[in-house]
């Protein structure tokens, strides 16, 4: 292998790596505040990237503006999910949590399927072809703008949950609930405002995706085992553990790819999925049983 | 006689003759995949229900039976009642070891790695294509015999797999009574104060999972035998979460609530499918999905907390399912 | 007990009529109900319902004829998602509905389930599109296919390889250097299967042949291990997701072989126009063939032809793609010229009788195809067509009496 193709992989594996770090932040994020493992957070993805597409053929929006609206949306429908559903799983058990969203995730699949048809769509404005020439590497400009913002929704996240009296008090309620409410805080409040939030990064994530991927119903599916790899890797609850864990799949993904074959590349990840959490089952950047939520 | 003794003679009857009311093919079918998913899902329901390991990777194990038993048969003609077996001792031994890797993580943590492995093995289905045919998946010939355990009517599909129905049934009746049972839902319950009193809950939740994949590639095989054509697509997550789905309607962690989330889902499924999915497209997984949500969230310890007063007048206490102790 | 046995069977019987629904109390003998198999939902409901609204356009075009003898047709339609779905579906539409036909069904699985359960009922089985190498791996005797499938595709793609692009970049079979990649699933395997075959039966060097999981997120690794191989012809077998994805892989990645073949779904869907812009111009495909030249057929298929794309536009707002000539080529043949000529319309024998007795010349259907059975069921009068996207619209390019243009772009220009 030449250094410059290795160089390439690299710099392949670096950019897929932030996409895979975007997609899991919510994830992880949700996960971390209110222990709900959201097996429905492909399905959140899959809304944002419609909402992107309809933004940008029916309004000619940008796609880069249309996160703006997108965001936003999904906020509002983590709202509504957290209210109808996800509240009424909490403290309950794990069948309970992870058969809701599994529901949920049917659900959002069905209707997605009933709304928008089974047509596979995707965008097409002069930004998505776009490419930046490096010496002898090439990058998709859409792929460097997911990793630029994979970058600052994680930086964002992390000082909003360091320095502000909200961030403080979501991390307050991940580490215990009940001493959470003691102290004055609405957890209630602070569940829903994380799951609206959750959502939102997700569907920011789903528009910058819609530039370079196409979106239709079962576009979740495509992505979700590896959000969930990625989460686990990193550290379910962690938001650096998403960036680096989202990095470092993307990597080996690429390189496996390359090394073994482009057919067991998905294998390769499982299997250090299930190698994590036989050997760090709390992640890189997981606390103790992974029951913290760390901006370490 | 007692009620109960009614109840019990009403549904031993119904079993036995139910599928002779109407030669209705697909009727029939019905049955047999009734007592087929039942059987799957009372298998599941042991490391599911009893062990409180929410297994999210029993397709793996429901392939390895289809696969080994259709190979053998199809290679080596070796009678697919003894590649049943060979299929269930090779889900044994994949079971030893994810069960060594996955059985002391807790609730999703389980679920992501049990997942996983079934991925594992839907990708080497699909790349093994000197063994497996890949994704053109097995097909195997009509060729009806008791030797080939290939059958022409579907009545000796459905009292097979009414057989191993019971005898499934009857192995969780007996563990739900037995000090193993007591162990398993102790550890449940609270693995640290089970494992205080000495229980060993390793070897106790091995055994469980050994014998829940044990029983689950022994219908993967008799799939593989009735329908004559699988794919890699055995491996799927959706057919893992259907399998657990069966229990968690029925009544998690008892022994009849799995066949009654089969006799309940499997029905509805086809019906939904065939009534709605026709007229527009998703409606059907839309009106299934959102019945989902609705049963796990308000009969969260399933059907069969509704039909129980039927049968039992007081709960056992192994009996129990998981909320009531949670 | 016996009385309590008829009470069992009545309340049974009662029971299944409820809680399984239509059970046919009156068998309107007027009509011909036909099953409609197909994905409507799920991962491969776009194509599904691509291939039925083709179909479509037949039935409804035959009942404004007045119907076969006098009867009208009429669909019931059975959503099947995935193989285990169509078992019981097509059981349903069996033994519920007592149908004496289905059609189906486009993608591969689906077909073989299906048509397993339709030759156990003695039911006829009709495939028009599904492109499994497997379907008559059993021998049945009701199962039937119109459409072209994995393997005159696959040879077709391998030959336009060889006689078309071969020459102008000045190569011939013992030189040129193909690659072959194609999504794992049945459809671009058994695609793959047949085109290395025919390239090693021919001689040419295959570099690389490498499949991936059409819904992989990335295809770097595999763009840069064939540009390592540096192929001058590149075949690939994608669906739409992974085609767009390949394509713009490629471009990242500046890999330009002299031509790009793809076979069918992917890359002959008008989507791949739009998601691709103008870096679509200059790739060619084996596909059924679709857009083509009305003026190769002869008058009754023209007017066939023009009727069909009329209806399909109507009906649907869109622009018919290969799948949507291939649905409705399967159900016309079978209303216009199988079931009129069956003894009996809903008798499987007589239909099959008269299915074996057809014979149809080629440029009767308005994808150029006509219709006869070999003795396993597959109709020989198909053949698969070479499309080239020219000015962002697929172009039919061969073969030459039913070509719309000539094959340009070859060497395919740099990005």
């Amino acid at each position: 292998m030449t250094l410059a193709l290795f160089a390439q992989l690299l710099v392949a594996g670096v950019l897929l790596g932030g996409v895979y770090a975007l997609i899991s932040i919510g994830l992880t994020l949700i996960f971390g505040v209110m222990r709900v493992v959201n097996f429905a957070h492909g399905e959140l993805l899959m809304l944002g990237m419609y909402l992107s597409y309809y933004l940008v053929t029916a309004v000619h929006m940008n796609p880069y503006l249309a996160l703006v609206v997108v965001a936003p949306a999904l906020y509002l429908f983590g709202l509504l999910v957290e209210v109808t559903i996800i509240r009424s799983t909490i403290g309950r058990s794990d069948v309970v949590q992870v058969f809701a969203t599994v529901g949920l995730s049917i659900v959002l699949q069905a209707g997605a399927l009933m709304a928008f048809s089974a047509n596979v769509v995707g965008i097409n404005v002069p930004i998505t072809n776009a490419l930046v020439q490096l010496g002898p590497l090439s990058m998709g400009v859409p792929q460097l703008l997911a990793f630029a913002a994979a970058m600052l929704v994680a930086s964002g996240l992390f000082v909003f949950l360091r320095s502000t009296d909200i961030g403080r008090a979501i991390r307050a309620t991940a580490q215990d609930r009940s001493a959470a409410a003691l102290m004055g805080i609405n957890v209630a409040g602070i569940y829903r405002l994380t799951f609206g939030l959750g959502s939102a990064m997700t569907g920011l994530a789903g528009a910058l995706l819609m530039p370079i991927y196409s979106v239709s119903p079962t576009v979740g599916e495509q992505f979700v085992l590896i959000a969930f790899v990625v989460v686990v890797l990193g550290g379910l609850g962690s938001v650096t553990g998403a960036l680096v864990g989202g990095l470092l799949i993307g990597i080996v993904e690429t390189f496996s790819g390359f090394v073994i074959d482009p057919q067991w590349k998905q294998a390769v990840y499982f299997l250090i999925f299930l190698g994590v959490l036989v050997f760090r089952p709390a992640g890189l950047f997981g606390a103790r049983g992974s029951e913290e939520l760390s901006t370490s | 006689m007692k009620r109960s003794t009614y109840g019990w003679l009403a549904l031993a009857l119904l079993a036995l003759v139910g599928p002779l009311i109407t030669d209705n093919s697909f009727i029939r079918d019905m049955w047999v995949l009734v007592a087929m998913w039942g059987a799957v899902a009372t298998a599941w329901n042991l490391i599911g229900g009893y062990a409180g390991g929410l297994s999210l990777g029993h397709a793996a194990f429901f392939g390895i039976g289809a696969y080994t038993s259709s190979l053998l048969y199809t290679t080596f003609h070796i009678s697919p009642w003894l590649g049943a077996l060979a299929g269930g001792v090779l889900a044994m031994l994949s079971a030893l070891v994810i069960g060594l890797i996955t059985i002391r993580l807790r609730g999703p943590f389980f679920a992501l790695a049990t997942l996983a492995f079934a991925a594992i093995l839907g990708i080497a289905a699909t790349n093994l294509r000197w063994l497996t045919h890949g994704s053109e998946g097995m097909t195997i010939p009509f060729a009806p015999s008791m030797n080939n355990a290939i059958f022409a009517s579907k009545l000796d599909y459905y009292y097979i797999a009414l057989a191993l129905l019971m005898v499934f049934i009857a192995t969780t009746w007996w563990i739900a009574r037995s000090r193993f049972g007591y162990y398993l839902v102790a550890l449940r319950e609270n693995e640290d104060a089970a494992q205080a009193l000495g229980i060993d809950g390793l070897r106790v939740k091995l055994t469980a999972t050994l014998l829940s994949a044990f029983m689950t590639a022994l219908v993967g095989s008799f799939y593989a035998q009735y329908r004559l054509f699988f794919d890699p697509s055995i491996f799927a997550t959706s057919l893992s979460v259907q399998i657990a789905l069966f229990p968690i309607i029925g009544g998690l962690g008892t022994v009849w609530g799995p066949l009654i989330g089969a006799a309940i889902l499997v029905p509805l499924t086809a019906e939904l499918r065939s009534t709605l999915g026709s007229s527009v497209a998703g409606i059907d997984t839309f009106v299934y999905g959102t019945v989902l949500i609705l049963g796990i969230l308000f009969v969260p310890n399933g059907l069969v907390s509704v039909l129980r007063p039927l049968f039992v007048r007081r709960p056992r206490p192994a009996d129990q399912n998981v909320q009531a102790g949670t | 007990m016996m009385q309590m046995f008829g009470f069992l069977r009545r309340a049974g019987a009662a029971a299944a009529v409820i809680a399984l629904g239509t059970a046919p109390l009156s068998a309107a003998p007027q009509t011909i109900k036909v099953g409609a198999v197909f994905p409507f939902s799920g991962p491969l409901a776009l194509l599904g319902q691509d291939s039925f609204d083709g179909a479509n356009v037949a039935l409804e075009m035959i009942n404004a004829q007045g119907g076969v003898k006098g009867r009208k047709l009429e669909w019931v339609k059975a959503d099947s998602p995935n193989a285990e779905a169509a078992n019981s579906e097509a059981e349903r539409l069996i033994s519920q509905q007592n149908l004496k036909i289905l059609l189906g069904s486009y993608a591969s699985p689906i077909a073989i389930a299906a048509s397993q359960v339709a030759e156990r009922h003695h039911v006829i089985y009709w495939e028009q599109g599904a492109w499994t190498s497997a379907l008559f791996n059993n021998h049945p005797k009701y199962v039937f296919r119109t459409n072209v499938y994995a393997v005159p595709a696959g040879i077709a793609a391998v030959h336009y390889a060889i006689n078309v692009v071969a020459p102008k970049i000045g190569k011939d079979a013992k030189t040129l250097k193909v690659a072959i990649v194609n999504e794992d699933g049945p459809f671009g395997s058994s695609v793959a299967n047949a085109e290395a075959a025919e390239a090693s039966k021919l001689g040419v060097a295959v570099v690389s042949n490498l499949p991936y999981t059409a819904s992989t997120n990335d295809l770097t690794s595999l763009v840069l291990k064939l540009k390592a191989a540096d192929p001058d012809v590149l075949l690939a077998t994608s669906y739409i997701n992974d085609a767009t994805l390949l394509v713009k892989t490629m471009r990242t990645q500046n890999f330009r072989p002299k031509a790009i073949i793809g076979g069918s779904a992917g890359f002959g869907l008008l989507a791949l126009g739009k998601n691709l812009g103008a870096d679509v111009n200059g790739i060619s495909e084996a596909d059924a063939p679709t857009n083509i030249n009305p003026k190769g057929l002869p008058a009754a298929g023209q007017a066939l032809h023009n009727e069909f794309i009329a209806k399909f536009k109507a009906a649907t707002g869109r622009e018919p793609d290969g799948f949507s000539y291939m649905g409705f080529v399967g159900a016309y043949s079978l209303f216009h010229d199988v079931l009129p000529k069956a003894k009996d319309p809903e008798n499987a024998d007589d239909i099959r009788n008269a299915a074996m007795a057809a014979n149809v010349p080629e440029g009767t259907y308005p994808n150029g195809w006509g219709l006869k059975f070999d003795e396993t069921g597959q109709n020989t009068r198909m053949f698969a067509a070479m499309l080239q996207w020219q000015s962002q619209a697929p172009v039919v390019v061969g073969p030459s009496s039913i070509a719309a243009g000539q094959p340009a772009m070859i060497p395919l220009p740099h990005w």
